[in-house]
């Protein structure tokens, strides 16, 4: 019994020790190559300082080309969009491209409807993806808040870092796997951290429009405003089409704000409800330049 | 409670220490065992320990009288009773539904529209398996095979046994129910069988079935829109997520007996090595189908007769078969196809060609056969109807689908790697170990490391799945 024990034991940290130092090296290998835009941000980038970047979830990456406003004006532009974040995430994301030793002149901001009120307390599907920077403390209070599954393998990577590849496992391994072969490899983006929905994908036919009215109450906005303004940027929020629905933001002070949420009504420029294809993500890029000016000059 | 959850990682080491702390107390080791058994049931419902219970005195009580009994007429009450119990358990809780809406269905294709209601019951977790597990013992008592117990706290043990109370291997009373009379030693070598056996089972549930099962959910769910290798690749696939799902429970279940020192019979013996329809039943879900054949198919003729009459009674037993697995005619339609299988085998014997004269080839080929035959049949099985099913296989021909549920995203092509890369792994070992003539996979220390890393970076964590033959 004691044996059994004690050679049960012996195996069991054994294992937990190789998983361990497997683990570590994944993340290492990971967040020295590009292939999440977390480590883009962090090893990737030619240069450290940006005219603007542009922050949020699939509805920033498919309405905003960074390299078309580049090509357009010559300003050095980033896109940090990633599919399924909300504001929690941007934030997030905002912060780790500043404390990674990065500048942008103007932080935009895309938002989504689901975050104009407030945002839901839970870990997205994609925020794992910052895993190789879980030592840093801002990346750690994010986990420590927002992850609040039974396991808690975000929250814990630090000490039990192979948790995370248990519950993420081909999403860690094979980045793990190409970083090693090819560090420069980018996953679903390019170098201005574009991507686009082609245009074969365009809808049809379109719903019913309907009129929201919604205030931009959500408490993360105003700590994002202030840590872009401690940083020396300027904030501009955001609100990319939607096929069949018109917000109202209503007044709020102190944000500035480019609601483009009715701007394309034909369905040709959508892919869904929230997501355009690329003709449209041209004409919406082209109307926010147009916008971004009026808005940063007052 | 699943044993890949949480909850079972910390119950377990918990029963563990103090089941061998009371090694010398056996009474208050068998109450220990009672009472983790309900703990792990009640788990899910504790409503459904009721079910139990009265299952367990009922069959406890008529034990008790048929050993008494010595009039052939009341020894027949006796087990009709026990009968009675068992199935009409199972009948209002397993079939009531279907039997009703069965026989609706039925007027209403004679133009006749009547009203009915259904019972909308939960079905309790593993009915199928303790209702049998009680029966046989009611059964063997009443042949004579078994001498009725007094102890009730053995048969109750017996009777609710955690590791295999909800999914089986379903045990005979003559196998297992001695083995709560005396106090148990800890054997090192055989607990050490056990561990080796339950991460064997673990690797199987987690890596293979859990991962195949989110492809295999979205393929048959959607299957109208898939093209013929998808569809073929969703019948394999599933033929991999049930055995991975039921054999890996069956093999931690026994694991977990060894370790608190029982022995569980053998349930799967590599069956997808197969080499005919009657071996691949010699190899699957063992426990199952020798209970069939010692309740069922002997006593209603066996193979004593005529081709024709052994065949009637394979044909019986597979469509009980398939109608014990769920109130559904696509498990109906399972056992049919699996009893269909045999007619070639009959048909041999009548020749009597033997299957030692055929070569490495031929076997290869009959394996390969067989194991087709046998996703064709869980392709019904799988289907939530027999016309879905018969959709999905004519999608097969027909081809007017893509692949896009898999090459779309970059997540499932990486999971079917996975899936392939163990599933290959797990076969190749399998035949290795039938080779050498071993019954189950006992991986020496530095394969167990391997795969529990695998299991550690490959596991289905984010995406368990309940085990599938929970439902039965």
């Amino acid at each position: 019994m004691r044996k059994f024990i004690q050679k049960g034991l012996f195996y069991l940290i054994g294992i937990l020790t190789v998983a361990w130092v497997l683990a570590r090296l994944g993340y290492f290998v990971i967040g020295n190559s590009s292939f999440y835009k977390p480590s883009y941000v962090a090893s990737g980038l030619d240069n450290d300082r940006f005219d603007m970047i542009i922050a949020g979830s699939s509805r920033g990456l498919s309405a905003l080309s960074a390299g078309q406003i580049q090509n357009e004006t010559g300003k050095k532009v980033l896109n940090l969009c990633m599919t399924d974040t909300a504001l929690p995430t941007h934030f997030l994301m905002i912060q780790h491209f500043f404390e990674s030793g990065n500048h942008a002149d103007v932080v935009v901001l895309s938002l989504d409807l689901a975050d104009m009120e407030s945002s839901e307390v839970k870990i997205g599907d994609a925020d794992f993806k910052f895993l190789p920077f879980s030592g840093e403390k801002y990346v750690q209070d994010f986990y420590e808040v927002y992850d609040q599954s039974e396991l808690g393998s975000l929250k814990n990577s630090g000490l039990v870092p192979f948790m995370a590849f248990s519950e993420y496992n081909s999403q860690l391994i094979y980045p793990s796997l190409r970083g090693l072969i090819n560090p420069d490899f980018t996953y679903l983006f390019d170098k201005n951290g574009d991507y686009s929905y082609p245009d074969y994908l365009a809808r049809e036919s379109t719903g019913e429009l309907e009129d929201i009215e919604l205030d931009l109450s959500n408490p993360i906005l105003e700590q994002i405003q202030e840590y872009v303004e401690a940083e020396g940027s300027r904030l501009v929020v955001y609100i990319a089409p939607y096929l069949s629905l018109r917000i109202d933001p209503g007044e709020k002070v102190g944000l500035n704000l480019i609601n483009h949420s009715g701007l394309l009504e034909l369905p040709r420029f959508f892919a869904d409800e929230v997501h355009l294809v690329n003709s449209g993500k041209k004409g919406a890029t082209s109307a926010f330049l147009e916008a971004l000016d009026g808005v940063l000059s007052e | 409670m699943l044993f890949t959850s949480l909850e079972f990682a910390i119950f377990f080491p918990i029963v563990f220490c103090l089941y061998w702390l009371l090694k010398k107390y056996h009474k208050a080791q068998l109450s220990l065992i009672l009472l983790s058994s309900y703990v792990f049931y009640g788990w899910w419902d504790w409503r459904f320990l009721s079910l139990i219970i009265f299952s367990s005195v009922a069959d406890f009580t008529l034990g008790i009288l048929l050993g008494k009994e010595e009039d052939p007429k009341l020894r027949k009450l006796l087990v009709g009773i026990s009968l009675l119990v068992n199935l009409g358990l199972l009948g209002v809780f397993k079939y009531f539904d279907f039997f009703a809406e069965s026989f609706v269905a039925a007027f209403s294709w004679f133009g006749q529209d009547i009203s009915y209601s259904t019972l909308n019951i939960v079905l309790p977790v593993g009915i199928s398996f303790y209702t049998f597990q009680t029966l046989s013992y009611t059964l063997d008592v009443y042949r004579g095979k078994l001498k009725p117990t007094k102890n009730i706290l053995a048969f109750f043990s017996f009777v609710s046994f955690f590791p295999q109370l909800v999914a089986g291997p379903i045990e005979r009373a003559s196998h297992l129910l001695g083995q709560f009379y005396s106090p148990r030693k800890f054997d090192y070598a055989w607990a050490v069988s056990g561990v080796r056996l339950f991460i064997w089972g673990f690797f199987k549930k987690m890596v293979i079935a859990d991962n195949a099962a989110s492809l295999v959910n979205p393929i048959f769910e959607n299957y109208s829109e898939q093209n013929s290798i998808v569809l073929i690749l969703g019948a394999i696939l599933f033929a991999f997520q049930i055995y991975g799902d039921f054999s890996g429970y069956s093999d931690m279940a026994i694991g977990l007996s060894r370790i608190l020192g029982f022995d569980l019979m053998l349930n799967f013996r590599f069956p997808y090595l197969a080499k005919s329809i009657n071996d691949f039943w010699k190899r699957w879900h063992i426990s199952l189908s020798s209970w069939f054949r010692d309740y069922l198919y002997i006593p209603i003729g066996g193979s004593y007769g005529s081709n024709l009459f052994s065949f009637r009674n394979v044909m019986i037993v597979f469509l009980v078969s398939g109608f014990w697995h769920g109130a559904n005619w696509t498990f109906i339609v399972w056992g049919l196809i699996h009893g269909l299988m045999y007619v070639p085998l009959f048909l041999k014997k009548s020749q009597n060609k033997s299957r030692e004269t055929e070569s490495t080839f031929g076997l290869a080929m009959s394996t390969i056969f067989t194991f087709l035959v046998v996703c064709l049949a869980w392709v019904f099985f799988r289907s939530e109807s027999v016309s879905e099913a018969f959709s999905y296989l004519s999608g097969v021909f027909t081809n007017s689908g893509s692949a896009n549920i898999i090459l779309a995203s970059n997540k499932r092509l990486l999971t079917l790697c996975v899936v392939l890369f163990a599933a290959v792994v797990m076969m190749m070992v399998e035949f290795n170990y039938e080779r050498k003539g071993k019954n189950e996979v006992l991986l020496p220390s530095y394969g167990l490391g391997i795969v529990v890393l695998g299991i550690m970076f490959f596991g289905a964590f984010s995406n368990p799945e309940d085990f599938i033959y929970f439902q039965f």
